[in-house]
């Protein structure tokens, strides 16, 4: 049996680097804390090599030239630890978040360390080498830097993968031999314990290896001997798996707020990428992309008025068929945040995907080709950012007498499911609606038109049917009551013009519905 | 052919004279000179084919596919609607291009192919399209914003215009936040576009996006109630680009208008004229006027001049059955409405008279091959 440990040092500032890829060649420090009693919690290696530690204070790690300070993310930390755990269930379904737990002030420890069990994947993917450097590529892709090691047992190939860097592969009985180098303080030790093994001389995982069981298991009790038995590697216990996470999200937090659309654009992109590398990584697509802003004031304004201004504005996308490509969701992205604008600078973005199996859908071999999801989705949303909204779809007619009765709803074109038994050899004559009505002016003999003027222009009646009485709606604030006409009328020229007038009994006007053409 | 690198370096005219190599270009080129024309461009072909195959043969095009509007009569005279191409039905209004449009549309979804509409003018009628068989949640229609510069009346002409209106849509169009400040397309003030009314703007951009997309089985671009004015002001450019992007794909693209504005770029010109309707009163040779409900053709009623509506023998069921007075008009109906086609334009007519029924004369339509501009008239009645 195999097990997989995937290992992020500085967690805290690679869920940073993770979000701002641009900052991985700058020294970074990452703070935590109330000021002004803020402290290091995580440097990278540049500021390490720098001089700065954990747990300096502000003060002194600015004095290092060059340094970036930004405060720790617990929002970017859970989207990387979330990153991080779409990517072992990519690979295993057997998965363990090892750091869930609780600190004492209810603020969760990085969740840095990933165990996963890989028994039975060799077939898959080759050999324990290769799975490791397949995890390792694959988290890579989503931004991370980390330690990936592959043991006999899951203690075993933490401790390897938290005390060497790179990749580690354990063969089974090499346990003592391989992490014997490892210093004692990678085991979960207290202050005391760790007090006395310092006293007698025990500072490595060999060290405490070789001393006999018995003696030390009298002097320690079982804390002593389950010590032990980690620094010998032998140690075995069940993994605790994590259920797969099915809320794809993304949070980001921005030191100084964006007013302009192309920045936002710039950070959503990102943002997109890390989402759509795990839906890939779990072979989904996203059907719905929520995107959630959060608008401060201006910074010309008084605290009062930025906390007056602070509002949340938020757009959700549906598509069709659940998709992945990145550069349509950025596309489909801007068009709607172009359409509907935040009123404000933006301080912090979240977008949230629906996840869904994608559909693979076999076309008829005799049938028309069908349009590209993706890119229909996005000539829609070009469509709707020329024309409006409500302006861009399907009409569906409604169930009832009302004239002009329809609504749009969105275009989802659909296979054919039942054929037109219509006569082709029969032709209906179709209608052309005035959107609104044009108001005309009517002068009757009898009751029946017999001169109609529309926008001023006269016409003459040379045909004319009935009326009818339409009416409806009466029980609600849409009522409708008419006599409706057909008419043929000619003007100058000698060419009929049919048209569907009626008369509005509520206000006794006339207007001209539609063209029959 | 030879070029100057194999020409070898001469010292002197004397040995120019006697040089072989040039007494064989001498020789070649007479012989040129004395072949026909036919001849020459078929050795010149020989000689460029390996790097310019069949360099002065035009490229035969091969016949459009054709896809049948389902109106025996227009199939008859155009041999249906080609696809990869542009065609244009004209005509003012009530001369039946809504009503053939339709029919295309339904024929088309027929087909199980997905169509695409832009409406100018806003002025589709979603009820008696699907009457006429179109599906309606396979349509993309795609409405463009009003503009009070909509023609009213069949001469074509705009009657007024509203400056309201016009400030109105574009303070809209300004509304529309960052879609003024980010314009998918270029506009200036030159633009001959950017000057139309804005509807024909939207609906000449929203095209070009459903044209590039691809996919649909046709698009149409619905300018039937756009003032001529402002449609022939579309550049020829505009046309082309549209040929272009139809060209080689599967889509038909149809342009509704009221006079044919594409020009060469268009493959068939369909003009439509209204010629008269029938109304039910004259269907009788008495006078009277005879109506029948909606699937029993048995008449129930009849009325005079005189405006007396005599029953017929009815059974006692019938809401006919006692005598009744009717006013005129109210039993009137709108029976037919009579338009005259005529194909001005149409590139590679084919055999439009393998699609005439038996009972129809074929000479209606001159069969003509390869036929740059062919006039054949018909008229198709269209049911109320």
């Amino acid at each position: 049996m195999f097990f997989a440990c995937i290992y992020v040092p500085d967690f805290s500032v690679e869920a940073l680097l993770r979000a701002a890829p641009e900052l991985r060649e700058q020294v970074v420090v990452v703070l935590d804390g109330t000021a002004p009693m803020l402290t290091v919690v995580a440097a990278n290696a540049k500021a390490r090599a720098a001089g700065i530690e954990v747990g300096m204070t502000k003060l002194q790690a600015e004095a290092c030239p060059g340094v970036r300070l930004r405060r720790r993310s617990i929002v970017e930390e859970a989207s990387a630890r979330d990153a991080l755990l779409d990517c072992a269930h990519a690979f295993s379904p057997r998965v363990e978040d090892t750091n869930r737990q609780l600190s004492n002030d209810d603020k969760p420890i990085p969740a840095d360390t990933i165990i996963l069990d890989i028994d039975g994947l060799d077939r898959l993917l080759g050999t324990p080498r290769i799975i490791a450097r397949e995890l390792s590529a694959r988290v890579s892709k989503m931004g991370l830097n980390v330690n990936v090691a592959v043991a006999g047992n899951p203690d075993a190939a933490m401790h390897a993968a938290r005390g060497f860097s790179g990749i580690t592969v354990i063969p089974p009985g090499k346990e003592v031999e391989r992490l014997g180098s490892l210093p004692v303080a990678l085991l979960d030790l207290s202050e005391e314990m760790l007090e006395t093994l310092e006293r007698w001389g025990i500072r490595d995982f060999r060290s405490l290896a070789a001393l006999p069981t018995i003696a030390l298991s009298q002097r320690l009790g079982q804390e002593g001997s389950r010590l032990q038995k980690l620094a010998r590697g032998c140690a075995q216990r069940a993994l605790v798996p994590v259920e797969p996470i099915t809320k794809f999200e993304e949070v980001i937090e921005l030191e100084d707020a964006v007013e302009l659309l192309d920045p936002l654009m710039f950070i959503l992109n990102r943002m997109l990428e890390c989402i759509c590398v795990r839906l890939e990584s779990r072979a989904l697509g996203a059907t719905e992309l929520r995107v959630g802003l959060e608008i401060t004031g201006y910074e010309d304004q008084s605290t009062e008025e930025q906390e007056a201004s602070r509002s949340i504005h938020q757009r959700t996308l549906q598509f069709p068929v659940p998709m992945q490509d990145s550069r349509t969701f950025l596309k489909l992205l801007q068009l709607e945040l172009a359409a509907h604008p935040p009123q404000g600078p933006v301080k912090k973005l979240w977008l949230s995907a629906e996840a869904a199996p994608p559909c693979f859908a076999q076309p008829g071999l005799f049938l028309p080709r069908g349009l590209a999801p993706e890119r229909l989705e996005l000539t829609l949303a070009r469509l709707r950012g020329l024309v409006g909204d409500d302006r861009v779809g399907s009409p569906e007619l409604l169930d009832t007498h009302a004239p002009d009765a329809f609504r749009m709803r969105p275009f989802h074109p659909q296979a054919s499911v039942r054929k037109n038994d219509k006569d082709p050899q029969e032709q209906k004559t179709a209608l052309r609606i005035f959107r609104p009505p044009l108001e005309a002016k009517v002068q009757s003999k009898q009751g029946v038109p017999v001169r109609v003027f529309v926008k001023g222009q006269p016409h003459q009646v040379t045909a004319v049917a009935g009326p009818w009485r339409n009416n409806g709606g009466w029980w609600t604030k849409q009522a409708w009551t008419r006599d409706e006409w057909d008419l043929e009328l000619r003007s100058e020229e000698l060419r009929p013009w049919l048209v569907h007038v009626y008369r509005d009994l509520s206000s006794a006007k006339w207007y001209v519905e539609s063209t029959l053409d | 052919m030879l070029t100057t690198a194999e020409f070898p370096q001469l010292d002197n005219s004397e040995s120019k004279a006697q040089n072989p190599f040039i007494r064989r270009i001498k020789h070649e080129n007479t012989l040129l000179i004395m072949t026909p024309a036919t001849e020459l461009r078929t050795r010149l072909e020989q000689a460029l084919e390996h790097r310019i195959p069949r360099a002065f043969t035009p490229i035969q095009r091969p016949l459009p596919e054709r896809i049948l509007t389902g109106i025996t009569s227009v199939d008859a005279l155009t041999g249906g609607i080609p696809v990869g191409c542009l065609t244009e039905i004209c005509g003012p209004s009530s001369s039946g291009r809504s009503s053939i449009l339709h029919q295309i549309l339904a024929e088309f979804m027929r087909r199980d192919e997905t169509c695409a509409l832009v409406d100018a003018s806003d002025a589709f009628d979603p009820q008696s399209a699907a009457s006429a068989g179109v599906e309606l949640e396979r349509l993309l229609w795609v409405r463009c914003k009003q503009s009070d510069d909509r023609v009213i009346g069949p001469s074509g002409e705009v009657k007024r215009h509203s400056a309201f209106g016009t400030r109105h849509s574009a303070k809209k169009s300004q509304s529309n936040s960052n879609a003024a400040k980010t314009p998918l397309f270029s506009t200036s003030p030159d633009d001959p576009i950017s000057r139309s009314p804005d509807c024909l703007s939207q609906a000449l951009k929203a095209t070009d996006l459903l044209l590039q997309a691809g996919g649909f089985g046709v698009v149409v671009l619905d300018l039937g109630d756009i003032p001529i004015a402002a449609a022939r002001r579309i550049p020829l450019t505009t046309w082309f680009r549209f040929r272009r992007a139809v060209e080689n794909t599967s889509t038909a693209f149809i342009v509704i208008e009221q006079h044919p504005h594409a020009k060469s770029c268009a493959t068939l010109v369909m003009d439509l004229t209204a010629q008269q309707a029938s109304w039910s009163e004259a269907s009788d040779q008495n006078g009277t006027v005879i109506g029948a409900h909606a699937g029993n053709p048995a008449p129930l009623f009849r009325v005079t001049a005189e405006g007396i509506a005599i029953p017929f023998e009815q059974s006692a069921t019938s809401s006919f059955s006692m005598p009744q007075r009717w006013s005129t008009p109210h039993a009137r109906l709108l029976n037919t409405v009579h338009v005259h086609l005529q194909v001005t334009r149409s590139r590679n007519l084919g055999h439009p008279q393998k699609f005439l029924p038996q009972s129809e004369p074929s000479s209606v339509c001159e069969n003509r091959v390869n036929t740059k501009d062919t006039k054949c008239t018909k008229d198709i009645p269209f049911l109320m």
